[in-house]
């Protein structure tokens, strides 16, 4: 059985072919969040304590609070999923140059308090997650609560 | 073994992309022997058997003994909840940030 404080952490990042500014822009405005993050961005502002609704491409609902940001370099919020708000993870994004017109972004989201639950998966359904694993791991870091 | 280690064994079975490939291919084949499963890869025996060892302690794959040869079996059941969440959580970031780079590519 896990602790009930065990955090999961996906940790991923790339590189874009703009300025901060520009990146900065795609990820601290509703606008610039709408374009990539999820196609319904139902948010005040993104500001410390504004709270609101993201709808993602898979028609899921969550709601998002805004925690941090810091003004051209980071921004954090918590997200849970409107069916199950016990499952609370934080993401932090955060910017930094890496030469003039290419900026670095890395995200990290992190669910603390995993729930000790046996999963099985199908040998099918496996196999459809390793081929995701593949995308992903290289960028995935594990890390204890 | 707590789930923690069996979480971290599983992470550091599936991060090398050789044994990812062997893992697939035992997935979709059944039970081969190293001497199947080293063909088409750019690695020795030796090494694939060193590999499936490491894939046998995250207890994704076991061995047992035919004949001359010994089989080795993937069990995907090995796969943890939150082993589930990271990758279900990895993938969607992934989408989300190609769909980034495609908008800031754009304007």
């Amino acid at each position: 059985m896990a602790p009930m404080n065990d955090t999961l952490t996906v940790e991923t990042e790339i590189e874009l072919d703009v300025d901060g500014d520009a990146a900065w822009a795609a990820v601290a405005t509703t606008e610039g969040l709408a374009a990539w993050l999820a196609p319904i961005v139902a948010l005040p502002s993104i500001e410390p304590g504004a709270s609101g609704r993201i709808v993602d491409d898979e028609g899921v609902a969550r709601i998002v609070a805004v925690r941090n940001v810091d003004v051209g370099h980071s921004i954090s919020f918590t997200w849970w999923r409107e069916d199950a708000p016990a499952d609370a993870s934080t993401v932090t994004i955060e910017l930094a140059p890496v030469e003039a017109g290419r900026t670095r972004l890395r995200v990290v989201e992190t669910l603390a308090g995993v729930r000790a639950k046996a999963s099985v998966a199908t040998g099918a359904s496996w196999v459809v997650a390793l081929a995701q694993l593949t995308l992903v791991v290289a960028a995935v870091v594990r890390a204890r609560g | 073994v707590s789930s923690v280690d069996t979480l971290d064994a599983l992470f550091a079975a599936v991060a090398d992309p050789t044994r990812r490939s062997l893992l697939v291919r035992l997935v979709r084949s059944g039970p081969q022997s190293a001497t199947r499963l080293v063909e088409g890869l750019s690695v020795t025996r030796q090494a694939v058997v060193k590999h499936l060892q490491v894939l046998a302690d995250a207890g994704l794959v076991d061995s047992q003994r035919a004949g001359r040869e010994v089989r080795y079996a993937a069990h995907p059941e090995a796969l943890t909840a939150g082993m589930t969440w990271m990758v279900e959580t990895g993938a969607a970031w992934d989408r989300r940030l190609d769909r980034l780079r495609r908008h800031v590519g754009s304007t």
